[in-house]
């Protein structure tokens, strides 16, 4: 039985859809005479709907879904309901909240798991209102509730032509109880689920009215910028505080922690001053830290003795068992065998980290943020500063891009540390470019070996061993469960769908002195690398066709994934290659590659490249994407996120980070580069057909792109690129 | 926030006259976001490598974080607020249209970027619009959809010049 990082958080949270009912508010009418039905909607006396939204948007159009999800069940047009942001104090008015066990996905964002989680939920909240209005308005006209509908935002009463926008019944509908089980709409006759849906929130954003953290301003707020000591660094620092003090605008120099804040009256101000500090550390004894020692440690830890079980306070490297079937096969068995290397990465999110706190003298913390986790970082501010968690709230921010690095609370807690120091007084910390490149929560290396055997078409033996520092170690999301580690960090690696009969796939790990984080796809991006590059070297070592030694080996899998994601990946890797032209000639220096994966256990996706090789450089021409993520809420919604991930993925075969003495030494975009519009390639999206639940789709491509390209680069020019970044070989 | 005792430079911002008072070093990104609370510009590298701190000046698209005040003063910019603060440019209509933005972050740099294009060039192929917006990144990945709404633009330009 799998049990993944994605699907725990399901699983605590899917028990959450009830609360979502029993949580009207007594308050009855408010000012304005807005009526709530239930703590997520309420209707004014206009008629217009007002959603709560729990879900935060950080591009991939959540607050989209939750529109299209609501208006579906009161039949309104999603654009027109008035959507309201809510802070964790709202939170708190969610009865037994607090006492349940933490839902923590409201306002959360992550995992690709928006629209399942909110797919049942908020189409059950918004039916329930419809019920009342509907029941409100029987009750008033004395009509059987089965013969009233709701239409464009009225109740109608079909024989009578008697109707009433949602406005006139809302006062009555108020005093009704919430149903507790209201019927969805069904299938059949769903028109905004499955229909393309332009972004609720488009105008705001063309019009400069979306506002993000960094835009808050608050009465007479300052700005603040840090100077951070490298990795390694010991003891207080020594900064010049009167070369910081000479620059215009700046108000305050102290230091807080092992960092050095510099606080004014301009962002410019700030980070001038910063940089005028000279802030300096002691690296003591410490070894210098680079990440090219650190990445031939992880190479050799590939070689590491085999272990008993996983222990996470060990420091003995070595190799923990994941997944197995059959006979263990041995490295000097393998008929194919192959390493494969990924690099740290960096998020370098557009918007970089920031944070704005007031505390207001009497101990009561503000906090206004673009955070993935606002409940967590709540939480992880009490503890840190020994606050009370009632004095705390955190007013969550869109975000300009995320990918995982907001999930990480640092930036805040730094900001709240400021702020604490300039009691009553708000400030806003300011990350520069070269901040959020060099104090990132990376996205950590890996080194891969794998082996395998071949009979007749036919995967017989299998090996991969997978050497990546643990991520969730550092997190501590586990808990008490930390023999789970291996099987995360090994996700995309043990559950390969294409199976074997002798199957061995084992993790090591290695202590890490760099900060790790989630990175769009996490470690499923670097093990399907490895994976499907390593499909591509079997189909030919085979003899075969790439498409139809996947196919072949899927049927009859012996696997660990699922046996519907099976059906899923073959389904969409026919679509895709079908869709690619799969098999046709290309002409001399191009080349074609194909790579899919199971994503988590839920959605499936397969990718085809399409690149030209000319010389020591290569171009991504065209990638073809077919996906199958269950039932599509918003289509055009959906080809975006796929579009990104693409996106994402490409960026990654240039982009590396590396250390030495401790610091990062990428500052900017021109050294670590991501995509630019000339490079982007013809894009096609294939979502294929269906009728189950949504499984989730934002990072699920990402893992497709590298494997598919590398697998095209082999096609185009016959060199097999087995290390990320990307580097082809001039020949002669 | 402006002084308007002694204040030494002035701007001129979305057709309105500022006067403001800083360190003339002062990038014009940070008067527009900390001075005079125009936000449509972004941060994004200080540099001018990223575009997304784009401001208009006449039909010519300029990085923010790399003009100082003191070269700035006197002259007169438009920022994402002061295209049409109902959405209804031609860029921004096809914007919409074509469902571009994700993050958003970028999109006033992608944007504006694309009204300067289009000024000096009203119908440019596919290979002028890559080379024109190759100066404003995007880490959402919405560039195709930016290829379909820079043509787009401007076929709604050519309809706004002609009057239909």
């Amino acid at each position: 039985m799998s049990l993944s990082r994605r699907e725990l958080l399901i699983s605590s949270t899917l028990a959450g859809a009830a609360f979502v009912l029993r949580c009207r508010r007594s308050d009855d009418a408010e000012a304005g005479g807005r009526q709530p039905l239930s703590f997520w909607l309420a209707v004014h006396p206009d008629g217009a709907v007002e959603l709560r939204l729990s879900k935060l948007e950080m591009g991939q159009g959540s607050w989209t879904v939750l529109a299209v999800l609501a208006a579906e069940e009161l039949a309104v047009d999603p654009s027109e309901l008035r959507r309201v942001e809510m802070s964790t104090d709202d939170l708190r008015e969610v009865p037994a909240f607090e006492a349940r066990a933490r839902p923590d996905n409201l306002l959360e964002a992550g995992s690709s798991l928006g629209v399942t989680l909110s797919w049942l939920p908020v189409r059950t909240a918004a039916a329930a209102a419809r019920e009342m209005l509907i029941a409100a308005a029987a009750a008033k006209w004395r009509v059987p509730v089965t013969e009233c509908r709701v239409r464009a935002g009225r109740v109608e009463h079909t024989s009578s032509g008697r109707a009433a926008h949602y406005g006139e019944l809302a006062a009555d509908a108020a005093l009704l109880p919430v149903p507790a089980a209201p019927r969805l709409t069904p299938r059949a006759e769903l028109v905004h689920i499955g229909r393309p849906t332009r972004r609720v929130d488009g105008r705001d954003v063309v019009t400069a009215k979306a506002r993000f953290g960094c835009d808050v301003r608050l009465p007479d707020q300052l700005y603040a910028a840090l100077a951070r000591p490298p990795l390694g660094a010991t003891g207080a620092p020594r900064f010049d505080p009167a070369a910081a003090r000479a620059v215009p605008g700046v108000t305050g120099v102290f230091p807080v922690e092992r960092a050095v804040a510099v606080v004014g009256e301009t962002s410019w101000a700030a980070l001038q001053g910063r940089d005028r500090l000279a802030a300096a550390w002691d690296t003591g004894d410490s070894p210098r830290i680079s990440s090219a020692a650190f990445e031939r440690e992880l190479e050799r830890a590939l070689d590491a003795p085999a272990a008993d079980r996983y222990d996470p306070r060990s420091a003995v490297v070595g190799a923990v068992e994941v997944a197995s079937r059959g006979r263990a096969p041995a490295w000097s068995d393998a008929e194919v065998e192959a390493r494969y290397a990924t690099p740290f990465q960096a998020h370098a999110t557009m918007e970089p980290p920031n944070a704005l706190v007031r505390f207001d003298g009497a101990g009561r913390c503000e906090v206004w943020t673009g955070t993935q986790w606002p409940q967590r970082t709540r939480r992880a501010i009490a503890r840190k500063f020994a606050l009370d968690m009632d004095r705390i709230v955190i007013y969550p921010q869109r975000l300009g891009g995320s990918f995982g690095r907001k999930e990480a609370p640092d930036f805040v807690l730094e900001a709240v540390a400021v702020g604490r120091e300039l009691n009553g007084t708000p400030v806003q910390l300011l990350w520069s470019r070269a901040d959020d490149l060099g104090h990132d929560h990376y996205h950590p290396p890996s080194r891969h070996r794998l082996a395998a055997r071949l009979r007749d078409g036919r995967i017989t033996a299998w090996r991969h061993r997978v050497a990546s520092p643990s991520i969730e170690k550092q997190w501590e999301l586990l808990g008490r469960k930390p023999w789970l580690i291996p099987r995360f960090e090994s996700a995309g690696a043990w559950e390969q769908p294409y199976g074997a009969a002798d199957l061995l796939v084992e993790y090591v790990d290695l202590p890490c002195p760099y900060p790790l984080g989630f990175w769009r796809g996490i470690e499923i991006v670097s093990n399907v690398f490895a994976v499907e590059s390593f499909v591509d070297e079997l189909a030919r070592a085979a003899k075969r066709d790439a498409l139809d030694f996947r196919l072949q080996n899927l049927a009859g899998a012996v696997t660990d994934a699922p046996p519907f994601a099976i059906s899923r990946l073959g389904a969409v890797l026919k679509l895709a290659a079908e869709r690619a032209g799969w098999g046709s000639p290309l002409p001399a220096g191009r080349g074609r590659g194909l790579a899919g994966l199971v994503f988590d256990g839920r959605s499936a996706c397969a990718t085809v490249a399409e690149v030209t090789v000319t010389g020591g450089a290569f171009r991504v021409d065209r990638l073809v994407c077919a996906i199958d993520c269950g039932t599509v809420v918003n289509p055009l919604g959906l080809a975006g996120n796929v579009e990104s991930a693409l996106v994402w993925g490409l960026s990654a075969l240039e982009s590396e980070i590396t250390f030495v003495d401790g610091r990062a030494e990428q500052t900017s975009h021109l050294d670590y580069p991501i995509l630019r519009l000339p490079q982007m390639p013809a894009v096609e999206v294939i979502q294929a057909p269906s009728d189950e639940p949504p499984s989730g789709a934002g990072e699920i491509p990402v893992p497709t792109v590298a494997p598919a390209v590398a697998n095209a680069i082999f096609d185009a020019c016959g060199q097999r690129l087995r290390r990320l970044p990307f580097r082809i070989e001039e020949r002669a | 926030m402006s002084d308007e005792r002694e204040s030494p430079f002035e701007l001129v911002v979305d057709g309105r006259r500022y006067p403001v008072d800083a360190d003339p070093e002062t990038p014009l990104l940070w008067v527009l976001r900390d001075r005079l609370g125009k936000t449509g510009p972004k941060y994004g590298c200080g540099l001018g490598v990223c575009g997304a701190c784009t401001v208009l000046e006449g039909d010519t698209a300029v990085r923010s974080c790399r003009l100082s005040l003191g070269e700035a003063a006197g002259r007169s910019f438009v920022t994402l607020e002061g295209l049409d603060p109902r959405g209804e440019h031609p860029v921004q209509r096809a914007w919409l249209e074509e469902d571009v933005s994700q993050c958003g972050y970028c999109q006033g740099g992608m944007i504006l970027e694309t009204v300067a294009l289009l000024a000096r060039n009203p119908h440019p192929t596919d290979d002028e619009i890559a080379a024109g917006l190759y100066g404003v990144l995007c880490r959402c990945g919405t560039y195709a959809r930016v290829i379909r709404a820079v043509r787009r633009a401007a076929e709604l330009s050519d309809r706004t010049r002609s009057g239909s």
